[in-house]
């Protein structure tokens, strides 16, 4: 008699959404972690000083309002604490010129901000939010489906029952666009595009890569017509709420208990044993929330029975590194182009298409990039509760950096472990932040600083520190991800599923990957 | 009644081709060119100093050679005295601490070459060519024939059936992979990634570009396969061969015939009006062999339909092309071993070199070490340059189209933009530069050299838009059903009796006349 029906390895918000499910289906479920606390990239943390909370990795929790988990469970999750932070004005970019644009949920703000710049564009954002309900219908159908030919075949076929064939082809070639094709075909001011842009650098898409179009897209519409969502107190009261869920279901969460290697027999998954030498077995699954690279070799030692599928883990691409700033602030940044940005969920520093394309090259081929692109977080604007009476806290994600460093953009840092290289880097972020908000140095309480290989360290799902586990590139998305054939959770080995970011739809933490397969494993 | 059933506007290989191919099904063809003669980018001058014959724009002619145009009418055009030039050393790459490696039409020699640059690396050659061998019908198929068509249809239907849905989707998953993909993930050798990284340029791609590992290893096959040719005595005996194959197969071919606009009447086109006034009519079609921009925006006016002009309005173009050539006293004294006779040397730093150059262009600055593909015509022909001369043929595909800096933050820059002479002479100062520091004496030894900057090139050809060569960004959104646009069907344009062929159109650039090969076939 097996102990469990399904065992999870890792226990990101992915690992604990499909646990909850399960264990209200009836089924006996078991999460093993590694690290002391749950929620893998989603998780808060004092660390800077007391009564500072920061966000780890991800922040931003819209994904998981407009879940289809959140959805059917919006009862449960309220039941076990929680709590959204609603944001009106979404996200903005500063630039070095001294102007900035913003989108905030109210069209009209918007629109205004957007006819300052240019009248034909905010003609063209009028259109576009207004026909982007019908569109989103077939985006969101297709992002929200197991991957496969049929709901392929089926989102082609509603395209072109509803649009025709060319707008069933417009769609298809959205999807191929890179950002700068779909921008410089839509807008004509450098500020809206580069604003727009930067969302395709919170995956892998800088603005000439093909399959990228799509994020600035949906994300800018999204955020317009529905805003921006933020965790009260945190990003982590998704965690506690599906904890909370999981453990009143009967399900069982440990941490400090690393998987040391998932048990195979005769080519079926029976469980795990952990590095403290316990076993535990699995009648029905053991569900990996883990990057790709850790299964052959690792996880199982004698490889999945199938050398393509191997292969392909061990090929899985991740993306270019990150880096993330906390700071414990006396007030927020005093941003030189206008005091309406400290009221924004998202400060991008990217000043445009040229200079994002521009540091993407340099991070692929192994260099610091002289101009990172910056995405400043402000939660306490919105929310807060998450520092002491008055003082803030600052989320500083520094995107596109090289795992390995082979030289300097700038060439002024020699090329060393990031473990040397982590706080000269640091300063090169802080001067280019000041730059934009001066006096910001003088505000700073407190400060931790990750480096792409610290994330690694906190959590080895962040291969080289790349925080969305894995290339969205068209050749690993879709029917590619992680890698054709096994777009639907499965591995070769029987009852082994893969979960989380490296698997279809991806990054974000709308804890899609982890809800269908429940749903798959254990009916709806 | 007119005496002409087609009229093929401009005379681009793909023009030639599918003249020729009318002409032989007893169709009476008219080529009408604006320019003093044909070809489009194939054109062959004495540029530098007498003796010396260049190809000023394509000279390699691997894709024509192994495309189906070349196997209906090569016999036709060998009997018309077409030749070609062949080297067992296609291509090979140099890098500035001197590493090296070379290309040969051997498969063995190349997977052992590449074995003793990183142990495994030349195995990994071996079973990526041989599948692109195994996947040729698919390839070749879906690169060269009519998107539209039941034949289409039906090869990915047997393929479906051959290999299942699921290794369908496998090839077309593994044909998105960027060249760097492709290359970090299969070769261990800095050097071998380097041999290849080059190649996608030349599909007017870049190594971070979706399909561009695909493409890269489709051209490696190739170059193995077929080497790299170049015409004997200059590209321009291909323009006399076809000419007088056209003209044979009773077709007619007049220069300096400046089409204005197309005629139509009763809903489809019917001739065309010449800048002169001149108007000529046609019983069965009007091509057209340029770009979106000139056919919907020149020659249908306003009776363009509107839908084609938005989208010929965003139509991209991609990166300029720059071309310098050289008279030599001597052939060059490469610092190098085996590469006197390469076809096609490319000089590169490696992947991430070409990555940074291209990033650089596509974001209009000028490449600080620009990646320089070296040909050597004299090697492969004498018969281009005086006896114990030589001839080198430069081609720098990352060229900004419109200039925003210098990413060597060396070079002032024009307020407007736009390439001027000086600007020109000092850009290929870089590139020479580059070349002495590989080439024993080189500077010395030139007898005289002639640059062509992006606007050079657009001002001799009307459809290299900013000096791009491709006919429009060869990007994946740009490509296939969305070639030129996704109300494009296998060439029609909307206009009845009006076709629309060139590299501007699927299978998109390239010497291999798909374009006009394909419609040939269906008209």
């Amino acid at each position: 008699m097996s102990e469990f029906d399904a065992i999870f390895v890792g226990a990101g918000h992915n690992s604990l959404a499909c646990a909850a499910h399960l264990a209200l289906n009836g089924w006996k479920t078991a999460i093993f972690e590694r690290s002391e606390t749950i929620g893998g990239a989603v998780q808060t943390r004092e660390f800077t000083l007391p009564g500072f909370k920061h966000d780890f990795g991800a922040m931003n929790l819209s994904l998981f309002a407009g879940s289809a988990f959140h959805k059917k469970y919006a009862n449960e999750l309220k039941t076990h604490g929680l709590e959204f932070a609603p944001v009106a004005d979404c996200f903005a970019s500063a630039f070095p010129d001294g102007r900035w644009f913003g989108v905030s949920n109210d069209l009209e703000k918007t629109a205004s901000r957007m006819a300052a710049f240019s009248a034909a564009d905010a003609a063209t954002w009028r259109r576009l939010v207004a026909a982007f309900p019908a569109e989103a219908e077939h985006l969101f159908r297709l992002l929200g489906s197991p991957m496969g030919g049929r709901v392929l075949a089926g989102t082609a076929w509603n395209l072109w029952r509803k649009k025709g064939f060319a707008g069933a082809l417009d769609t298809g070639r959205l999807l191929m666009s890179s950002p700068r094709s779909w921008l410089e075909e839509n807008f004509e001011s450098p500020h809206v595009r580069a604003t727009l842009a930067t969302w395709g650098m919170h995956l892998d898409f800088a603005p000439d890569i093909a399959g990228g179009a799509v994020f600035p897209y949906l994300e800018s519409m999204a955020n317009q017509c529905f805003g921006m969502v933020l965790g009260k107190g945190g990003a982590d009261t998704i965690i506690r709420a599906l904890s909370g869920m999981v453990t009143a279901a009967g399900g069982k969460i440990a941490t400090g208990a690393e998987v040391a290697e998932i048990t195979v027999a005769a080519g079926k998954a029976t469980g795990v044993r952990l590095a403290s030498g316990e076993t535990h077995t699995a009648s029905k699954a053991v569900i990996a929330g883990v990057a790709p690279g850790a299964l052959p070799g690792r996880l199982l030692p004698d490889g999945s029975g199938d050398a393509g599928f191997d292969t392909a883990m061990k090929k899985f691409r991740h993306a270019p590194g990150t880096m993330m700033i906390h700071l414990a602030l006396d007030d927020l940044p005093d941003w030189r182009a206008g005091a309406d940005l400290r009221q924004f969920a998202y400060v991008h520093l990217s000043p445009s298409l040229d200079a994002m394309s521009r540091t993407y090259q340099q991070a692929m081929s192994g260099m610091l990039p002289d101009e990172p692109v910056l995405v400043v977080g402000q939660p306490t604007a919105i929310d807060p509760s998450r520092a002491p009476e008055g003082k803030h806290v600052l989320w500083v994600q520094v995107r596109m950096l090289p795992a390995e460093i082979l030289g300097d953009a700038a060439g002024t840092i020699a090329p060393a472990h990031w473990d040397e290289v982590r706080e000269h880097y640091a300063e090169r972020v802080l001067d280019i932040i000041e730059s934009y908000a001066p006096g910001l140095r003088q505000k700073i309480l407190g400060r931790a600083v990750f480096s792409p290989l610290d994330l690694e360290r906190e959590n080895p799902n962040l291969v080289g520190g790349d925080q969305i586990c894995g290339s969205h590139h068209l050749a690993q998305n879709f029917l590619f991800r992680p890698a054709r054939g096994f777009a639907r959770w499965n591995t070769p080995v029987t009852n082994l599923h893969l979960t989380g970011a490296a698997t279809w739809p991806g990054a974000g933490t709308g804890a899609a990957s982890g809800y269908m397969l429940a749903q798959q494993l254990g009916g709806r | 009644m007119s005496d002409i059933d087609h009229i093929i506007v401009g005379s681009g290989i793909n023009a030639l081709v599918c003249a020729a191919m009318l002409g032989g099904k007893g169709a009476k063809v008219l080529v009408l060119e604006r320019n003093d003669r044909i070809g489009g980018c194939v054109r062959t001058e004495e540029i530098t100093a007498p003796g010396f014959i260049h190809d000023v724009m394509a000279t390699t002619f691997v894709l024509f050679i192994t495309s189906p145009a070349y196997a209906a009418l090569g016999k036709d055009l060998a009997r018309h005295g077409l030749e070609f030039c062949n080297t067992g050393t296609p291509t090979g790459v140099l890098r500035p601490d001197g590493s090296h490696a070379v290309l040969r039409t051997d498969r063995a020699a190349n997977v052992a070459a590449a074995n003793a640059l990183a142990a495994g690396d030349g195995d990994r050659h071996g079973s990526d060519v041989g599948e692109i061998e195994r996947n040729a019908g698919l390839l070749f198929g879906l690169l060269g024939g009519s998107l539209w068509s039941y034949p289409t249809t039906r090869l990915l239907a047997g393929e479906a059936w051959r290999r299942g849905p699921r290794g369908l989707a496998g090839f077309l998953g593994q044909a998105l992979v960027p060249a760097r993909g492709w290359l970090e993930s299969t070769y261990q050798s800095e050097t071998t990634r380097a041999l290849w990284a080059p190649w996608v340029l030349h599909a007017g791609l870049g190594p971070e570009d979706a399909f561009s590992g695909q493409i890269a290893k489709v051209i490696a096959f190739a170059l193995e396969a077929a080497g790299a040719p170049i015409v004997k005595g200059g590209a321009s005996n291909l323009l006399a061969a076809f000419e007088a194959l056209i003209k044979e197969r009773g077709g007619v071919i007049r220069t300096e015939a400046d089409v204005a606009s197309i005629i139509q009447s009763g809903g489809r086109a019917t001739g065309v009006r010449l800048a002169s006034g001149e108007t000529v009519t046609a019983n069965k079609s009007v091509i057209c062999s340029v770009t979106p921009t000139q056919l919907y925006g020149r020659l249908l006016g306003d009776a363009a339909p509107k839908s084609e002009v938005e989208a010929a309005q965003k139509y991209r173009y991609g990166k300029g092309n720059f071309q310098i050539h050289y008279a030599l006293d001597k052939p060059p004294a490469w610092r190098g071993d085996g590469l006197d006779k390469v076809a096609l040397l490319h000089l590169t730093p490696g992947l991430d070199g070409v990555s940074k150059a291209c990033n650089e262009a596509v974001r209009g600055m000028l490449p600080e070490v620009p990646t320089i593909c070296v040909g050597q015509p004299h090697a492969l022909d004498p018969s281009r340059c005086p006896d114990g001369k030589a001839i080198l043929w430069l081609q720098l595909p990352e060229a900004p189209r419109h200039i925003k800096g210098d990413a060597a933050g060396k070079l002032a820059m024009p307020a407007d933009g736009r390439w001027t002479e000086a600007l020109r002479e000092a850009y290929a100062d870089r590139a020479e530069a580059i070349l002495a520091s590989h080439i024993d004496g080189f500077k010395d030894s030139v007898i005289a050299r002639r640059a062509y900057s992006p606007a050079d090139l657009e001002a001799m050809n009307v459809n290299l838009v900013g000096g791009d060569p491709y006919g429009g960004a060869s990007t994946i959104d740009q490509s296939f059903l969305w070639r030129p646009s996704k109300t494009s069907r296998n060439h029609d344009t909307g206009v009845k009796g009006l076709y629309h062929i060139g590299a501007s159109t699927h299978p998109g650039a390239g010497l291999g006349g798909g374009s006009g090969f394909l419609l040939a076939g269906r008209l």
